[in-house]
């Protein structure tokens, strides 16, 4: 029997902008434990998200580079799901209606140029870090990562 | 008369010509709590004291002719409005704890206009339900019969301003939870346009259908509350850019040669027939106003129902999936790892309709059911909208009944749900097509329940409301009556 190998690969992209994506917390990285958080990304009843612009420049930016078809309307969906380092219960991310789409990366395989698909450029938010403790049946949970902005491709 | 009988305008004249103090209102406010509010329930939690020291710093700014909008002004909130550092229950035994770390806009807004907090106000847990009865915090009574339920969920708003256990209040409606329970109480509800009003710090119930809004003792204090409430927030994405008119320029005016649409569908078998004569004759008086009723027809109105209780339960179904005991609110004991702790809290933290509701809206969302149910239900929606966009180029307003009924006995539908989701069927729709809508008394029954008229109107055309209804009670002559406590 033979087998063709298909390889493909999911890639999370943090854009580098200085707040996060739904709220104006520092995306900064190492910080003390939650103290990059607020009643936003930490997912408090009755909040709302709104979008940093800078967010969707930088994921068009990756749009264009990769030859996508940048959609102007494209619309955030939820992911649904528990677990102690997704505030909401849902990561805000993109589903039928993507960013962009359509795109493509050149990969030089063997000497030759091969077109590698690149079908789609969402735009998301990160969660949490869960750290779990070696010695006690314990976790600690710390959210000064969740809204971090993503693309998702 | 007492201070607490008064609206808004009437003691607004008062304070402005120095004869009371907002002081001696909250007192007067807070005696009339101490009088009645056992045996109504209006409060799941008083602010007395933040009362009283709000009504100090009104009277500070009277005196210094610092006169806001509702300087002074005791006003209640719905408790599904976020206020920093006073717990916000939603009705629930899952946030029986929560503290909220910052004030909802609307908090704010009322805040910066000078009114003082009397409490956070009773309701159905989670905004589902259609008579406060699902309350974690047991039921709120009607005033004007206390073996009755005051409609839901923001009953406790309704029954403070119907008491006057307060001078005006907050609510919030997804399917008709302000102008239901003004309807059934006798008190003037208005839910605004979807956008109007900021939806940042409200506690989200379905979040395509919520809308924060006011009840009054009369029309003219609800477009004073509209004037606060109304307004484009920068951290709320739904909320519209659109100018704020002065709600207040809509009262008193002429409403001659109005075209009033009257529905066909909303005049079906199933009304109480006091309700329907009382509807009549509020036909009558809006003809005795100039007023022009012609028949139109919502074809779409039958499917109304079926369709919120897709789409509500769906968006509720995520919006209280953070609440798991992790972060804040109630967390169960005695678990052994992280999936029976989430089971156990949320199975002991929530009630049972709003465990229903959020098992019917995983259900609608689940793959290969989505496009079945949501996707459906999202596609009739759209035409129950368009249905409304026809009518209003043919008519400036549509008069409904606001419920089929007055207000039912506690316990009575308590155990049919479908029975229960009825009695929304006037309201409903128009949170599906986002279109504003008020609640107006227009009569009582033989024994002395109250009865609504609804007005509706096309988007952002909250002055229109105001104007029929302003007109309307003007010349209704709906005798003036106190709930006998």
């Amino acid at each position: 029997m033979e087998f063709e190998t298909i390889i493909g690969l999911e890639v999370h992209a943090q854009m580098l902008t200085d707040t996060k994506i739904f709220c104006n917390c520092s995306t900064k990285f190492g910080g003390a434990p939650n103290s990059h958080t607020c009643p936003v990304c930490l997912g408090m009843p009755g909040v709302l998200p709104v979008l940093n612009k800078k967010v969707v420049e930088y994921a068009m930016m990756m749009a264009l580079a990769t030859n996508c078809t940048i959609n102007p309307s494209n619309s955030f969906a939820r992911k649904n799901y528990f677990y102690p380092d997704l505030p909401k219960g849902y990561q805000i991310s993109q589903y039928a209606y993507p960013l962009a789409e359509h795109g493509y990366v050149w990969i030089d395989m063997d000497g030759k140029q091969k077109k590698s698909a690149l079908p789609c450029i969402h735009m998301e938010e990160d969660a949490g870090k869960l750290i779990h403790d070696e010695n006690n049946p314990f976790s600690y949970v710390d959210l000064n990562r969740t809204g971090v902005p993503l693309t998702r491709s | 008369m007492e201070l607490h009988q008064l609206t808004i305008h009437e003691l607004q004249k008062l304070i402005q010509n120095g004869e009371v103090s907002s002081t001696q209102i909250t007192r007067s406010v807070f005696s009339r709590i101490d009088e009645v509010e056992e045996r109504i329930h209006s409060y799941i939690r008083l602010m007395k004291d933040e009362a009283l020291a709000a009504a100090a710093r009104a009277d500070e700014d009277i005196k210094n002719g610092n006169i806001r909008p509702l300087t002074g002004i005791p006003v209640a909130l719905k408790d599904i409005v976020c206020t920093k550092g006073i717990t916000t229950t939603c009705g629930s035994n899952i946030l029986h704890n929560f503290v909220p770390p910052y004030d909802a806009t609307v908090v704010e807004k009322l805040s910066a206009a000078g009114a003082v907090f009397v409490g956070k106000a009773n309701m159905d847990e989670f905004a589902m339900g259609s008579s406060t009865e699902t309350s974690f915090f047991g039921p709120t009574r009607n005033p004007w019969d206390l073996e009755r339920i005051p409609g839901g969920s923001s009953g406790g708003s309704a029954t403070a301003v119907a008491a006057d256990e307060c001078i005006a209040s907050i609510g919030s409606d997804t399917g008709g939870s302000i102008r239901q329970p003004a309807a059934l109480c006798g008190v003037v509800g208005l839910k605004p346009t979807y956008g109007r009003v900021s939806r940042f710090g409200l506690i989200a119930f379905a979040s395509s259908l919520d809308q924060i809004g006011p009840f009054t003792k009369d029309v003219e204090d609800c477009a004073i509350m509209m004037n606060v409430l109304a307004g484009y927030d920068p951290r709320e994405s739904t909320s519209v850019k659109m100018e704020v008119p002065d709600y207040r320029q809509f009262i008193s005016r002429d409403i001659s040669g109005w075209k009033v649409g009257i529905p066909k569908e909303y005049f079906v078998e199933g009304i109480d027939p006091e309700v329907s004569a009382a509807i009549n004759g509020a036909i009558d008086t809006v003809k005795k106003c100039g007023g022009q009723c012609i028949d139109i027809s919502l074809p779409h109105t039958q499917y109304s129902v079926a369709v919120y209780y897709i789409i509500a339960p769906a968006e509720a179904s995520s919006n209280l999936a953070r609440y798991d005991g992790v972060k804040y609110g109630y967390r169960a004991s005695g678990e052994r790892d992280l999936m029976e702790m989430y089971r156990k809290t949320r199975m002991e933290g929530f009630g049972e309709e709003v465990k229903r509701r959020i098992m019917i809206g995983t259900y609608a969302l689940s793959a290969g059911y989505y496009d079945a149910y949501y996707g459906k239900a999202s596609q009739v929606r759209a035409l129950i909208r368009r249905d409304f966009d026809e009518a209003f180029r043919e008519c400036d307003i549509i008069l409904t009944p606001t419920t089929p009924t007055p207000a039912f006995k506690i316990g009575e539908k308590t155990d049919d749900p479908l029975q229960m989701y009825l009695s929304d069927i006037f309201t409903i729709s128009t949170n599906l097509a986002g279109i504003p809508g008020i609640s107006v008394p227009c009569g009582f029954t033989a024994a002395g329940l109250p009865i609504g008229v609804q007005f509706l109107a096309g988007h952002f055309e909250e002055g229109k409301l105001l104007q029929i209804a302003s007109a309307f009670e003007k010349n209704a002559a709906i005798e003036k009556r106190r709930p006998s406590l």
